[in-house]
């Protein structure tokens, strides 16, 4: 990235101003200086601004307007603010606006209410550009917000980065410029998952599955057993049957039971037609009930709504819906159009009292008009349903009667066939016969009983089978989904020990880079005669000094020089490192490098001549691309003696404090000195 | 979301409707409830159920649709019910809750219920002549 221009539209106490950056690789420092105040943080500020939409002023956003602007502005008028930053990025210019409009509220208003913030970016070959469909997210990749700080900083406290205990600020500008906070990120989100799915397991790496599959074992055993229960009763069914069968036929052909057997038979026969009969007036008396059956508890209700709708109807009432003049004639007359009293404090009185009168009809009458019509046909339903009933049940009554006689008879047939002793010697007397048949439809029964029983049970075990089978196939599937989260689980750890070793080493790596650039500056710039002071970066990531002593380096206290020194060559490095990267353009999986440009507000702080001067000879070094904010105490001398050779652009900032009445802050950026011919060529 | 409600269905519906198909469903049953609820005072405000009973089953005979709306406007009192199929429904409800307890006292022996039950409406249940002439004399 490199900067070309800086544009203001209203922003604080700019009302209309622009910057050009130096962009020559021999005069690569822009200085801006001017009074305390006169707007440099502010210029900080823009950059920040339109590359993230943040800003550190203490009043936020709040006061972002220009005052003289808003205060000429009418009641109801927008001010609005822009920033406008256009820079080449690896082959293309850009071109990035913020904006936003601040509404004047009242005439004493000089803040405005702000509303929407637009961005845009646009890019192009310099003349002709093309807007960018997702500005925030193409500026993050150019330029990293997290990367702002490293380039984009307060000169004031840099030299905080040295102090002790700030290792931790140098750990994260050194993970910051690799990326690294990426992949720490990841690494913490991956140990997150490794440890959901360790969760996971242990939920589905029960013994469910043995469990079900030795239930349905045991269930297959028990239906396998019933089935060969039932196929031997069945089997006992037919030899009964054939049994009871023979039985008759014997009897039939034995001369002294002959004729009682047949008579026995047709009484048999007659009783089952009177049965199957039974069964059909059972059956007619049941369909009849299933959907006419109610009428007999509903349709008082029928009738009486009936009733009192149509006397509604009758006085015009449906339509318009009941009135309260209705209501209260009623009341007052002590009855209901359908008859029940309605004595004050009796619950009707109350429900009568309490109705709403309606306005309109609602449709009521439609269905009031359906409802009458319907009680006639309910009356001829009820009506056949009690008849038929009647009728049914009488039919019933007889068939019962007759089933009993037919009862009678066949036992009393089934009682001569008992009293007949056999004639013949060798064979089985009727009366054993009907003996061994009584017994056998005995067994017969039962058989038939127990068949229906196991045939229960059957169902029973199949539903009961069907059931875990699928019960199997979830937790089959629950188990392909517990191999898979195992090795999942596995995967992650790896790659979770993989990463965290390789972050290790590179934030190692990077370190050590770092420690060599700002050791070798360091030494060359703040070295003192006597002392051999060194600065380094250990291995604990503490900016410290070091000092020889005899055959050991001892950590010494830094001075406030040597400390802004030391954190300004470690910034340097960073960037030195980023640059270097990309160039290899090295096949970096986590940490490509870019190149990026510095914008320092006041890096001189209260540091005497000396540093200042060291500082100031340092400054061209750190980065392709140097801004600098200075203040006219820091500028003049030693400063502006080193730093204007090497600046492509110089600004002094005009700065009136609006002090005087009719007047209001108001900084001019004015152009004092341009080594070169500003919008050259870009590298 | 057609109007319903949830009702209990207790084990009478069963074996009224599953095992001895006196009842082709369970809506025939849960209205014949109500009614025999209706009919006798029976009343389970709230009672409620993990069952549905949807109203679109219900209007599915005009009989059933007419009853509804009666008992509905017997209870209330107020012809604007005629077009609130929800509280009908609700009403209905109530009743069923009712009903169908009665029901469960009186025919949840063993064996089939079916004479028992048509002697219960011929017994029970309104006479026909009577009360028609005499409503339908106030009427003309």
């Amino acid at each position: 990235m490199e900067l070309e221009r800086l544009e203001l539209q209203n922003f604080r106490q700019f009302r209309d101003s622009s910057l050009e950056f130096s962009r020559d690789d021999d005069h690569n420092v822009t200085i801006i200086h001017g009074d305390n105040g006169s707007g440099k943080t502010t210029l900080l500020n823009a950059f920040t601004w339109v590359l993230y939409g943040d800003v550190n002023f203490e009043t936020g956003i709040d006061q972002l307007a220009n005052e003289g602007v808003m205060a000429a502005a009418s009641v109801g008028d927008s001010v609005e603010v822009s920033v406008t930053l256009t820079f080449y990025h690896e082959g293309d210019h850009y071109r990035a606006t913020r904006s936003l409009p601040y509404r004047k509220e009242h005439p004493e208003d000089l803040l405005g209410e702000p509303g929407d913030t637009t961005t845009s970016l646009e890019y192009g070959d310099g003349r002709t550009y093309e807007s960018v469909n997702n500005p925030e997210t193409r500026l993050e990749q150019i330029i990293p917000e997290r990367l702002s700080s490293l380039f984009f900083f307060d000169g004031e406290d840099i030299n905080e980065l040295a102090e002790t205990e700030n290792e931790d600020r140098i750990k994260e500008a050194i993970r910051n410029i690799m990326g690294l906070t990426v992949l720490e990120r990841s690494i913490r989100h991956l140990d997150e998952v490794s440890r959901r799915f360790r969760a996971e397991l242990k939920d589905t790496g029960s013994d469910q599955l043995s469990d079900l599959i030795n239930r349905e074992d045991k269930i297959e055993a028990q239906l396998e057993q019933k089935r060969e229960q039932l196929t031997t009763r069945q089997g006992r069914e037919d030899d009964l049957e054939q049994r009871i069968d023979k039985i008759g036929e014997e009897l039939e052909n034995l001369d002294e039971s002959h004729d009682i057997e047949e008579d026995l038979q047709a009484a048999e026969r007659q009783r089952e037609e009177l049965v199957e009969k039974r069964n059909e007036v059972e059956d007619e008396i049941r369909s009849s009930l299933t959907k006419d059956g109610v009428l007999g508890f509903a349709l008082p209700a029928i009738r009486e709504t009936t009733a009192d709708l149509n006397e509604l109807q009758e006085n015009d009432l449906l339509e318009t819906g009941v009135s309260q003049e209705f209501l209260d004639k009623l009341l007052e007359r002590e009855r209901c159009i359908c008859g029940r009293p309605l004595d004050e404090g009796s619950t009707y009185h109350e429900r009568v009292a309490s109705m709403e009168p309606a306005v309109e009809g609602d449709g009521i009458s439609e269905h009031a008009v359906q409802t009458m019509s319907r009680l006639e046909i309910a009356e001829t339903y009820y009506e056949t349903l009690r008849t038929g009933l009647d009728d049914l049940l009488s039919q019933r009554r007889e068939l019962n009667a007759k089933i009993d006689d037919q009862t009678e008879r066949i036992d009393e047939l089934e009682a001569n066939l008992a009293s007949l002793e056999s004639p013949e010697l060798g064979q089985q007397s009727p009366a054993e016969l009907q003996q061994e048949r009584e017994r056998r439809r005995e067994e017969l029964k039962n058989t038939v009983k127990d068949i229906g029983r196991i045939e229960d049970k059957i169902d029973e075990l199949e539903q009961e089978a069907m059931e875990i089978e699928t019960e199997i196939g979830s937790a089959r599937e629950e188990k392909a989904e517990a191999e898979l989260i195992r090795r999942r689980w596995k995967a992650s750890v790896e790659t979770w020990d993989n990463l965290e070793s390789s972050f290790t080493k590179l934030q190692q790596t990077v370190r050590q880079l770092a420690n060599k650039t700002v050791s070798e500056r360091f030494d060359s710039i703040a070295h003192k005669d006597e002392e051999d002071l060194h600065a380094v970066i250990t291995e604990e990531f503490k900016l410290e000094g070091r000092k020889r002593v005899g055959d050991q380096d001892e950590q010494v206290e830094m001075s406030r020089g040597e400390r802004q020194i030391a954190s300004l060559t470690f910034i340097g490095s960073l960037v030195s490192i980023a640059r270097e990267r990309h160039q290899e353009n090295a096949d970096a999986k986590y940490f490509s490098g870019g190149i990026y440009p510095i914008v320092m507000d006041s890096p001189f702080g209260a540091l005497d001549n000396q540093h200042r001067r060291q500082i100031s000879r340092e400054i061209p070094k750190l980065a392709q691309q140097v801004v600098v904010f200075a203040t006219d105490a820091q500028w003049n001398g030693p400063v502006a003696e080193e730093l204007e050779p090497r600046a492509g652009v110089q600004y002094r900032l005009d700065f009136d404090d609006g002090e005087q009445a009719g007047t209001h802050p108001e900084t001019d950026l004015v152009m004092e000195h341009e080594q070169v011919a500003s919008g050259g060529a870009s590298s | 979301v057609s109007d319903r409600i949830t009702y209990e269905r207790p084990q009478i519906y069963e074996r009224l409707v599953k095992e001895h198909d006196v009842f082709d469903s369970y809506v025939d049953l849960f209205v014949f409830a109500a009614a025999v609820g209706f009919r006798k005072d029976l009343k389970r405000p709230n009672a409620g159920g993990d069952k549905e009973m949807l109203w679109a089953n219900v209007r599915y005979t005009e009989i059933y649709e007419t009853i509804a709306a009666s008992i509905a406007y017997q209870e209330t009192g107020d012809p604007e019910i005629l077009s609130d199929e929800q509280r009908q429904l609700e009403i209905m409800g109530e009743y069923a809750a009712g009903g169908i307890e009665f029901l469960a006292d009186h025919f949840d022996g063993t064996g089939d219920p079916t004479v028992d039950l048509a002697e219960f409406i011929l017994e029970e249940g309104t006479q026909v002549q009577a009360d028609a002439e005499s409503v339908i004399g106030d009427v003309i």
